[in-house]
């Protein structure tokens, strides 16, 4: 196999029906050819041909988990980043803060003090 | 006049059947299992036609087609009401039967012989089916999208949620194996 041939059965994984012309004169490259366009052929006409069933549909919602469940379990997954955030920085602010020299935690309005001591830096 | 009241009946009948399945796709995520069940009804012909593509078997692509559907349901929050249903089920649908077949390895045949091929390229003399069965079956899923489909690159990583960068690269490797094996054959 050479350099020609190479190119040749490159060009035809990709395009099986090209017309090349050392296709002609190499026999080796000919039968590489009709085996590309079989290939290609079986990838177009491959299909099982199943057809779903009666009970197809009764099945699947058997097996759907309950509602609320699943929705619980998704928001809590989605807002993980979100609490772990929160609490990185609550820990953080309370590792950076000196326990003498702040004020004592409010009971009211917590956010407005937590974004006041952020803004005083460390 | 016939046409634009063909056209505007036609419209007419698509918004209605779009405003429908958001109906049921709000009922769904409320968690009205039947809601879904008619969604289930209205595309289960669809999945098991796309399933159909990478299976053999009856019963892997009704696996595959359930399958689809439960991770439908439970992920069905993240559905952005902005491209039709079809094609967020599409997406989930392929990735389901990627994932299926990244867990299959392939097959352990040896090398067909010589043999002609039954409804195939006579020329070919050989067992195609057979042969392609020694690629990976993910070869075997982007190839059938690719020529099987008749999808380009800029299709497949849309609907599959990929970068084209990555559909390329899989793309690029799955016809490398198959020239190979191309090649291999006697």
């Amino acid at each position: 196999m050479n350099r020609e041939c190479r190119r040749t059965r490159r060009r035809l994984t990709e395009s099986p029906d090209a017309s090349i012309e050392h296709v002609a004169g190499c026999p080796a490259c000919a039968g590489f050819a009709a085996r590309a366009r079989a290939a290609r052929r079986w990838f177009r006409d491959h299909h099982a041909g199943v057809e779903p069933g009666s009970g197809f549909g009764p099945s699947v919602t058997a097996r759907l988990p309950r509602g609320a469940e699943a929705s619980l379990a998704w928001a809590a997954l989605r807002l993980l980043p979100v609490t772990l955030a929160l609490l990185l920085a609550l820990a953080w602010l309370s590792f950076e803060t000196n326990g003498d020299s702040i004020d004592p935690i409010p009971t009211e309005n917590v956010l407005a003090w937590v974004i006041d001591r952020a803004g005083e830096g460390p | 006049v016939e046409l634009a009241w063909t056209l505007e009946m036609s419209l007419g009948s698509s918004r209605e059947d779009a405003g429908e399945e958001a109906r049921l796709v709000a009922a769904g995520l409320a968690g009205d299992g039947s809601a879904f069940g008619k969604l289930v009804r209205r595309h289960e012909r669809r999945v098991f036609r796309l399933a159909g593509r990478f299976f053999r078997g009856r019963e892997d692509v009704e696996d595959a087609a359930q399958e689809t559907f439960v991770i439908a349901w439970t992920k069905l929050g993240t559905y952005r009401a902005t491209a039709p249903f079809e094609h967020w089920l599409t997406r989930v649908c392929l990735n389901c039967c990627y994932a299926r077949l990244r867990r299959r390895p392939p097959a352990d045949l040896p090398l067909p012989a010589e043999i002609p091929a039954r409804g195939h390229d006579p020329d070919a003399r050989i067992d195609v089916e057979r042969l392609l069965h020694h690629l990976r079956p993910t070869d075997r899923f982007i190839l059938l999208l690719l020529d099987g489909e008749g999808w380009s690159v800029a299709e497949i990583a849309e609907r599959l949620g990929w970068s084209r960068a990555n559909v390329k690269v899989r793309a690029h490797r799955a016809r490398r194996r198959l020239r190979h094996l191309l090649e291999a054959a006697p």
